[in-house]
Parts: C-alpha cells; structure tokens; sequence
C-alpha cells in the first residue's frame, strides 16, 4: 500500500487540507519529509493516516473545530495496483467510503496492510521520539539477550523483556521449586493448622452441653428481671404524670374564671381587627383631597381669563413654512453667485485651450468636434488589435526559424545512430526475449534451490531433536523400533503397575498408621489403675494355681503366705476389672485389632514387593531394546522418554522424505534452465546479436534488451524527423496567415477615419495621432458640459431671490405691519408676530386641560368617601356604638376572649393526657382526691426499688453474655462445620492458584521458546542489516554486531573501531538508542522480505541527534524507502536541508504554505 | 506460538516437568481433584499450555497498548 494523496477535509485544525504525495517515480527512494512549525498539525496529520486505516477513534480529540459527525478524511491510496479514493468519517460502523460515497468493507484496506490491526500497525510502523526511548530501556532490560531485541525490533513491542520478568515472578510468587517459602507453601501451613483446630475442637463437645444449659438459664433470669423492672419504671410514670397535673388543674380553672365577663361579647368578623386602622386612614386623607382639589379649580379659571390672542395672525402656517425656505435660498443665491459666475470663465477658458490643442482654434461650433460612440469605438478597436497584429507576425516568423533549426538537427543525429537491424531480426529478437523472460526458469531454479536448502536445515533440526542419539540418514532408517502394539502393551502395565503400587502404599501407609493409633490406645488403656488385660489376668490366674498346688502338695506356713500372696493378688486384678469393665473391654478389643492390623500389614509389604519386581522386569525389556537401538541413546530414558523418541524419529523420516523430494525438484529445475539457456542463445545468435559462451541467462537478456533499445531510438528519430517537417509547413502556413491580418487590418482603419472629421485632413492620420486627439476630445467634451451646467445654475438663483421679496411684502401687509426696504428685517418681524400669537393660544389649551382632570379627580373624590361611610356604619351597628374609636376598643376586648379560650383548651388537653380520664369533670374528681404529700413518698420508694432492679438486670445480662462467649470459645458443632468449610476453602483456593500458575509458568516457557525459534530464523538476515545500520548510525565507532552464546540464550555484542566489544545492555543511552533504530530498521527490511509494507511514519525521532547522526539516520530512512513508502514529520527546517542532502529526490512538503519542494528533478 | 511451539514434543517434555514437580508439593486432594489419573494429567497439561501461552501473548499485546495511548 501507498498514500498518493491525503486529504484533510475536516479534522483537527485543518479545513480543507491536502498533502500530496504524488506517484512513485521509478528508481528513486519514496522519502517524503512533512514540514511544519510547532502547532501546524504534524501529529494530526499522522494520526489523520491511522484513522483512514483503521477508522476515527470513537473519543477522538480532534473534534475542536469540526464536531464528530462533520468529520472526514479522504485519501487516494495505491492498492492491488490501483489507485483508489477512499474517505473515512466518524460512524461506529459503515465508515469508509469509496469516491461514489458507498460504504467499503474494512477487509479492503486491512488486507492490503497485511492483516495488522491498529495496535500492531502502530507499534511495527510507526515511530516517535519516545517509542525510540522506551526502545533503548528495552535494550538495557533484555540484558543483551538477542532473541528478545530481535523479536522487540521486528514487532516494535519496546519492554518486553520486562513483561515476561514480570510475568515470571508473578508465578514464582506462588511456587518456586527448591525454596520453602512462597504463597503455596503459607497456604500448606494454614491446612495444617486448620486441621489441628478442628481435632481439638471434637475433644469439647460434651463441655459444649453443659455451657448451653447455663446459658439458657441466664438467659430466663434476665428476662424476667426486665419485666420487673418495667412494672416499676410504668408505676413511676404514673405518679409524675399525676404530679403534673396538679398545677395544670389550678391553671384551668383560672382561665375559666377570666372568661365569665367576656362572655356577652358579639363576634366579629377576623377581618375587622386588620380593617379597622387602614379605614380611619383613608377617611382622613379623602377629605384632606377634596379641600386640595377644589382649590386647585378656582386657580385655573383665573387664569384662563387672563389669556387673550391676536386672530389674525392665526391660520398662517403654511405660508410661514414656505417663507422660511424662500429665505433660505435668498442668503444662499446672495452668497454664491460670484463663484458661479467664476467657475464658467473658467470653463470657457478650457474650451479654447482644448481647440488651439488640436490644430482648431477658428472652429465657430466646438461641439460638433465631438465624435460619438459609433464613429469613436471602432477607431479604439482598431487600435487595440493593432498591437497583436503585429506580435502575430513577430511570433510566426521566429516560429519558422526555430522548426528550420530543429529539422537540420534531427537530419543530423539520424545519420549517427541507425541500428542497422531490420524489421525481422529484430522481431525474432523480441519474440525470444519476450518468450524467456515469461518462462523464467532462473527463478524457478533459485526457489527449488532455495527449498532444498530449508528442508536441510530442517531435517537436521530433526536429527538433532534425536539427540544424544548420533546416527546419520542411513542409521535412522535402519533403526529397528518396537511396533506400536508393543509400545501399548508396556504402557497398560506400566500404568497398571503405577496404579496398583499407589494403591498399595497408600494401604499400606493407611495400616501403619492404624497400627501407631492402636499402639498408643492399648499404652495408655494400660497405664491407667485397675485395667489389666485378659493374658494378665490369666498370668495372675494361673500363678495362684500353680501356688496352690504346691501349699496343697507341701501344706507349710511359706507355701501359704505364697498361695495368699497369689490369692489375694488375683483378688485384687478380679476386684479392680469389675470396677472398670467397660475399659477391660475396650482393652481387649484394641489389642485384637492390633493383631489384624499387622497381619494385614504383612501382607501389603508382601504384594508390595511383588509389583516392584514386575515393573523391573518392564523396565528391563525396554533397557534391552534400547540397548539394541544403539548410537548412544541412553538405555535408561524410560517408557514415555522412549515413545518421545520414537515419535522425533518418525518426524526425522517425514523431513528426510521431504528432504529427497527437494533434492529431486531442485535438479529438475537446473536441467529446466540449462535447456531454456541454449534455445535463448539460439534465438539471440539467429537474431544476429553477440553473445558469450560465459553468459548466463540474464546477462544475455541483457544484451539483447541493448540492441532492442538501438534499434528503438533509430526508429524513433527517424518518426521524430517526420514530425519536424510537417511542424515546418504548420509554421510557414501560420506566417501567411499573419502577414494577410496585417494588411485587412490597414484596409479598416482607413474606412474609419473617412467616417469622421479626420479623414479630411490632408495626411492620413497615424494610431499615435488619433490616440492623443481622442483623449483632448474627452477634456472638450466635458468643459462644453461645465460651460452650460454653470450658466443654468446663475439663472435659477436670481430668480429664487425676486420671489422671496414679494412674499415677504405680501404678509406684513395682511397682518398689519408697516412695509420697509430692509426685505430680510420685514421678515423677521412676521416670523415673530406668528410665533407669539401660536404660543398664547397653546397655553390657554393646556390650561382648559389641566381644569378638566381636577373636575374628574373631584367626582371620583366623593365616590370614594360615600364607601368609606358605609363600611364604618356596618362596624359601629354592630357594637352599638358612636365612633370607630369605640369599635377599637370593642375589637381589642374581643382578643384577650380568644386568647383566654386557646390557653384555657391548651390547659384542658394536658390535664386530661396527664390524668388519662375521658371529661374535665373525671379528671378534677380523681386529683381532688389525690394527696400530694403520699405521692411523692411513693415517687421516691419507686425509684430507689428502681434502681436496685436496674442493677440485677445488669448483673444478669452480663452472665448470659459470659455464657454465651464461652459457648463461642468451645466452637461445639457449627465450629467444626465451620472449621471444615475453612480447610475446603483452603483446598478450592490451592487449585485455583496451581492452575493460574502453571498457566502463567507454561505461557512464559512457551514465549521463550519462540523467541529462541524466532532468534533461529531471523538471526542472519537481521544480524547483518542491522551490523551495517548500527556501523553507518554510529559513523563507524562500533564497525559491527556480533553474538556470543550464554547460559542457554545469545548475548548481542556491539565490536568498536577500537577492538574493544560490549554487551548491548551496557552501551551508553544515546547509544542504545541508536541501537534500537538500527533493529528497527533491520525488522522493516525483514517484514519487507516477506511482503509488501505499508507506509512507515516517524515524528521528529531525531531530537537528540547532532547534524552527523541525523544525515546517517536520514540515510537509513532512505534505504527503508527503497523498499516502501517513509514520512518523516518534522519541525526543524534544518533536518529538511539534510535529508535533501543525503536524499536528492526527497520530497519536502510544507503544512503551512501547503507546498510540495523536491530537491531536485528526477531526471537530474 | 500455539501450533509450532506448543504443539513441539520438546515444549510438552518441559511441561510435563514443571506440572510434576508442582504436583509433587500440593495436598493430596488437591493432586486428586486436578489429576485423577494420566489421562486427565495429560489433558490437564495440553490445556493449561494453550491457555497460558494465549495469556502471555495477551499481557505483551496489552503491554502494547498502553505505550500506544
């Protein structure tokens, strides 16, 4: 894939923003830098190239200026050998479009990108300056290893050494084989401990019981005492409640005594209280109003008595308004009439000028010199074609020159470079070329050669998968292994074996435990008194018998006290095991079990013994044929360390089948190029071009392609000769064409000037001459205008002046004043007798008004007072009283009524809550007959027995609490339930954290071991990449790359100039980093290998370089571009200098002015 | 990873220790409930190493990710 063109339509800052890429230009690096100043969208534009791939991200930050559903990118992208249009806008689905606006599949673009999502895009092909930091980091944490810096490289993942450390000691967290410690084994300990608890726990059982009873029992105590007590607290309640409400009592029955005078009293509406004030107010402002207004009344009919105006000067207006501009225009014309009359003397002037000018001063009618539009266009039109009649001409003469030139050069080189073949030979010769080219066995033979040598690396891979057996070809052939009945047979009774082996010690393991258990039993069943076993109290049976016999046989006094003795002893063991039956029993029992015990363990050790020795013989038939196979397998790998053998050497055969089948195509495909060389050289000797018997089958391709092109460009000079003649003739037509414009041309301006007053001058007029007399006819023309527009202007003023006089005149005498010269004063004078006579009869008008709004306020006055009066009269009916003061007081009575009712209810209500009766009558029957003096006595006996209760039921309460905290510490049965939940808690939590580690623990394995694979594969290739990237970044301080083996992985060594050698790890910073983007480097030539890449995109990566870094880096950067396309986006107008220094056919984009530099042509 | 590396006898020789000597040091519950027999170890093993190595792949990839934002 390759952006031709990106288009920034609406994204980010950009409004219609293009950067255009152009086409590749065969041979040259695709190297394009992107130019812009901080803030001019470099990272956009970047980003921009991501989101037409893979789609706008759903919290884009790039809506500031376009809102999301505004958004678009477009781009003209070269895919599958195409060039496509392709927009992209911001949609969760659906959003790329093709140029028609239909949406695309998304697989369209994807596939062409390789199957990389976005992640995996942006961490192989893109690079910025921190990406080129957490590289160098990764350097150091690999510590040197060459299969992660590799893998890192290529992949561009920066840390991942530190992912799979990390990865590593999160397993070994829980496990780690040979150490003690870690979560598995804290999760063991708290088995264990587990298990310890819930043995004793059984042991507490019946101590349980005993504690329960006594819980219960304090329990009752305690509620009881709480019943009690609440009996107590409830006849407490009562006697305050009855103490209460004495005084309560008291209070009621004096409001009850206050309300009997106010009993008489009328009601009144609630209103009233609030009425009252504002109607006395109001009463007294009216009449204050009424005495203002009318004397407001008397005042103005005064006055307008005294108003007197002139009748006629009334009615005058429209002859004073036409006055005033009559006046206007008199000061006006007296003030301007001299500078018009100056203005057309000068006018006048200029006619005269304008007429000597053109050779015409005697003219009697100056405006008849004036030409009109019809005769004055096509004069101006004829002069402006002028100019290019003559360029014409010019133009198709230096063009006939100029083809006469080229067709004596053509003519020249024909006669250097004729060919010499004719149209057959070189038929035959391109038909051959053609005819190879399509074959293309030197390919064909390179591939199958290509896979001969993989199949033998791989099947040597196989054979050293069969180590340390070190048989060759022809060995693994010969090998005579088991059939796979056999291997199946041995397998069955090696896992029947196993199987009846663990079964058997754990039997085993079972009954020797059994036996400890019964061991210690009969100990401890033995040390107590008085519990003698069945074979003691037979010992002591017998004894007696024996002594007994012989004081029978002897009958002295020493055998006697030996038969007492013996008598008194059996007594003694009879007497004790009566006492302790039940022991006796369970003596006995033990020590029968004990006895089946061990013949049971007898015969375990014995089937025990008997599996062992059939699984040697296994054993032993397996060591046999390994023994036999020979080659220094070892004899003692075992049954599946030998299936795993078997199993490599059937994949050795299968890469050694392989391995032939290669062999064979590869020599096929040389004998296939071989035949296809000689019909090419044939072909080419039939063709008459020289070969050599060395050549091989692209140098003969090669020269055949030479001669073609000969005799191509012969044939194409010879075409190119053809050509010039006929441009000769164009040329010469053209010549004529231009040389007949000329004269049609002359023809018409003669006809032109015999329209006007020109054509009668003596000598025909020139172009130069008309062009100056055309623009002095201009300056005639408008001085005639000024002459008569002046002249018109005078008139219009003297007669503006004669009218205002009369009317002036016209009105002093019809309002009565006396005439005068003085015209202007005249006019004052009737201005100002109009203007008093309107201003009088305004001021009576606006005095009749004001008289008519006090007559209304004085009616609306008397309305007003009559309610009022009305109202008042309702209030003092009521009461029966003179005045509203009275009222007031009457209303003031009313409140303390109310007031004295609200409190006396209030009263009520508590002294029936306190006293619980039903009427106020019930209530005073039982507190009159109540004694204050008994009940508080009793108040205070109440509370100390209160007290005293209070305190057992604390005492209480704590026992039960003690009950209950022991029950808790002994555990009884749900502690064991518990304590087993616990240990299956325990157990559940082990699986799980097994399973997680050996996921994490098989994982990381299998990272390591594909990052060894990918160290195999791509060592060769990259190591030398990146050696001569790393040697050129570097400018030649470390000459090379090279790796030493260690502790089961490669370390990657950086060799100086000076001989000295590093671990990569322990180069300097800027170093690594220099490291890091020659792997970077060496990855992309690597992917590139595979397929096509896709655009690389890097943003200002060159921070920390100084002038001679970056040149090597723009170098670097220049290679890649020989393979893809690489933008590099920068703001330091200085590496752009560089890059077009390394890289003449860079190309240089400019985001601000929006321009597209190249260093210099292709071509050059 | 899954089909050249897990798939490799020499991958499943290395598991195959690692899951053993884990076995060896876990209670004897524990050993029965994830390993009734060799057959079910067998499985056991095939299907911890693909989960594990899909895992790893997924903390690197996401390792990826956050450098990206």
């Amino acid at each position: 894939m390759r952006i031709r063109k990106l288009g920034l339509r609406r994204y980010g800052k950009f409004t219609d923003g293009v950067i255009d890429f152009g086409e590749r230009s065969a041979g040259a690096p695709d190297l394009h830098i992107v130019y812009g100043p901080n803030e001019a969208g470099k990272s956009t534009a970047m980003s921009a190239c991501m989101d037409l791939f893979y789609g706008i991200h759903h919290q884009s930050r790039f809506n500031f200026l376009h809102p999301y559903p505004t958004m678009r990118i477009e781009g003209e992208l070269e895919i599958f050998g195409t060039v496509r249009n392709f927009s992209r806008i911001k949609l969760p689905h659906n959003s790329l479009l093709d140029d028609a606006g239909n949406t695309v599949a998304e697989a369209m673009l994807l596939g062409e990108l390789g199957g990389l999502d976005r992640n995996a895009y942006q961490t192989m092909f893109c690079l910025d300056d921190e990406t080129l930091e957490a590289g160098g980091e990764s350097i150091l944490a690999s510590k040197g290893d060459l299969g992660h810096l590799l893998f890192s490289a290529t992949a561009g993942l920066a840390d991942l050494s530190d992912r799979l450390g990390s990865a590593k000691a999160e397993a070994e967290s829980f496990f780690r084989s040979g150490k003690r410690s870690g979560v598995l084994a804290d999760l063991k300990k708290e088995l264990a401990a587990l298990k310890d608890e819930r043995d004793r726990t059984d042991t507490l059982a019946s101590e349980y019981s005993r504690l329960v009873i006594e819980r219960d029992e304090a329990s009752s105590a305690y509620t009881e005492a709480l019943a009690q007590r609440g009996r107590t607290q409830a006849r407490i309640d009562e006697v305050q409640r009855f103490i209460s409400a004495l005084p309560r009592l008291q209070t009621f029955r004096s409001l009850r005594a206050d309300l009997l005078p106010l009993a008489a009293l009328p009601d009144a509406p609630s209103t009233w209280v609030d009425d009252l004030p504002t109607l006395m107010t109001r009463q007294t402002k009216l009449a204050t109003q009424a005495q203002t207004v009318a004397e407001t009344i008397a005042d103005l009919r005064d006055e307008l008595g005294r108003l007197v105006v002139n009748a006629s000067a009334c009615g005058l207006e429209d002859r004073i308004e036409l006055l005033t501009d009559l006046r206007a225009r008199h000061i006006t014309a007296e003030k301007d009439l001299p500078d018009r009359r100056l203005s057309l003397g000068l006018a006048e002037q200029t006619v005269a000028r304008v007429l000597t000018h053109i050779g015409r001063d005697s003219e009697q009618d100056p405006a008849r010199l004036v030409l009109s539009t019809a005769v004055a266009g096509p004069i101006r039109d004829l002069m402006e074609r002028r100019s290019g009649v003559e360029a014409a001409l010019a133009a198709a003469e230096a063009e006939v020159d100029k083809a006469v030139e080229a067709l004596s050069l053509a003519e020249a080189n024909i006669e250097e470079r004729d060919g010499g073949f004719d149209e057959a030979a070189t038929s035959v010769l391109t038909a051959a070329i053609a005819t190879a080219r399509q074959i293309d066995d030197a390919t064909r033979s390179r591939a199958a050669d290509r896979l001969c040598r993989e199949r033998a690396d791989e099947f040597n891979d196989r054979l050293i998968e069969l180590r340390p057996w070190t048989g060759d070809r022809n060995a693994l052939c010969a090998v005579q292994v088991p059939t796979q009945d056999q291997l199946q047979r041995w397998a069955s009774i090696e896992a029947d074996l196993a199987l009846e082996i663990a079964s058997r010690q754990g039997e085993q393991d079972r009954l020797a435990a059994e036996a400890g258990r019964l061991d210690a039993k009969i100990e401890a069943l033995g040390s107590v008194v008085g519990v003698v076993s069945d074979k003691d109290a037979g010992e002591a049976r017998s004894a007696r018998e024996a002594a007994w016999a012989i004081h029978k046989a002897e009958l002295d006094a020493k055998t006697a006290i030996t038969f007492e003795t013996a008598m008194r002893k059996l007594d003694l063991i009879t007497e004790q095991r009566f006492s302790h039956t039940a022991r006796v029993a369970e003596l006995n029992s033990a020590l029968l079990e004990q006895a089946e015990v061990r013949a049971a363990l007898a015969q375990i050790r014995r089937q025990l013994e008997e599996s062992a020795r059939k699984r040697v013989a296994v054993a032993g038939e397996i060591e046999n044929v390994l023994r036999a196979i020979g080659h220094g397998l070892e004899i003692d790998m075992g049954l599946a360390g030998f299936s795993l053998w078997i199993r490599k050497r059937d994949r050795a055969i299968e890469a050694s089948g392989k391995l032939l089948t290669a062999e064979r195509e590869c020599r096929e495909a040389q004998i296939e190029t071989n035949g296809s060389r000689e019909r090419i050289a044939e072909a080419m000797r039939l063709a008459g071009v020289d070969i050599s018997q060395d050549d091989d089958v692209a140098a003969m391709l090669a020269t055949g392609q030479v001669a073609l092109d000969r005799t191509v460009d012969a044939k194409n000079l010879r075409a190119a000769i053809a050509d010039r003649r006929r441009d000769l003739r164009f040329r010469e037509k053209k010549l004529d064409d231009a040389r007949l414009a000329e004269e049609a041309w002359n023809k018409a301006w003669r006809e032109a000037c015999a329209t006007c007053w020109l054509g009668q001058c003596e000598i025909e007029p020139t172009t130069a001459v008309v062009r100056e007399t055309l623009e002095a006819l201009a300056q005639l023309d408008a001085a005639l205008q000024k002459r008569v527009e002046w002249a018109d202007r005078i008139a219009k003023m003297q007669r503006d002046q004669a009218q205002f006089r009369t009317e002036v005149d016209a009105l002093a005498a019809s309002i009565g004043l006396s005439p005068s010269s003085d015209t202007l004063r005249l006019c004052q004078a009737v201005l100002d007798c109009v203007a008093a006579t309107a201003k009088m009869l305004g001021r009576r008008l606006d005095v009749e008004a004001r008289l008519a709004v006090e007559q209304d306020k004085a009616r609306a006055l008397a309305d007003e007072t009559a309610e009022l009066q009305a109202q008042a009269s309702q209030m003092m009916n009521l009461f029966g009283v003179e005045s509203l003061t009275e009222v007031d007081g009457r209303l003031r009575a009313l409140a303390r009524k109310s007031d004295f009712e609200a409190r006396s209810a209030k009263a009520r209500d508590e002294l029936l809550e306190g006293v619980r009766a039903e009427t106020v009558e019930d209530a005073e029957s039982i507190l009159d007959t109540i004694d204050r003096g008994s009940l508080g006595a009793e108040l205070i006996a109440l509370k100390k027995r209160f007290d005293d209760e209070d305190g057992r039921s604390r005492d209480l309460f704590s026992a039960r609490n003690r009950a209950e905290d022991k029950i808790t510490a002994v555990g009884g049965d749900a502690a064991v339930a518990i304590l087993e939940a616990r240990r299956r808690t325990v157990l559940l939590t082990i699986e799980d954290r097994t399973l997680a580690y050996l996921r994490l623990k098989l994982g990381t394995a299998a990272a390591d071991r594909a990052l060894r694979a990918y160290r195999d594969r791509h060592r060769s290739s990259m190591m030398m990449r990146a050696s001569e990237a790393f040697a050129l970044i570097s400018r030649g301080a470390y000459s090379e790359l090279v790796t030493q083996p260690s502790n089961g992985s490669e370390l990657l060594i950086a060799k100086g100039s000076d001989g000295g050698s590093k671990i990569a790890s322990e180069l300097s910073k800027g170093t690594r980093f220099q490291l890091y983007l020659a792997l970077r480097v060496a990855g992309y030539h690597e992917f590139a290998r595979a397929q096509a890449p896709p655009p690389f995109l890097a943003d200002d990566i060159m921070e920390t370089f100084d002038d001679f870094r970056a040149e090597e880096a723009f170098r670097l950067l220049a290679g890649m571009a020989a393979t893809g396309q690489v933008v590099y986006f920068t703001h330091h107008r200085h590496l752009c200098e560089i890059a077009k220094a390394v890289e003449p056919t860079a190309i240089v984009h400019d985001l601000q002015s929006g321009t597209r530099v190249r260093a210099t042509s292709r071509a050059a | 990873m899954s089909d050249e590396i897990v798939g490799s006898e020499a991958f499943r020789a290395e598991a195959d220790g690692i899951v053993n000597d884990l076995l060896a040091h876990l209670p004897p519950e524990c050993r029965r409930s994830l390993a009734p027999d060799d057959t079910g170890l067998d499985l056991l093993i095939g299907r911890l190493a693909s989960e594990g190595s899909e895992e790893v792949l997924a903390r690197l990839a996401a390792g990826s990710m956050q450098e990206v934002r």
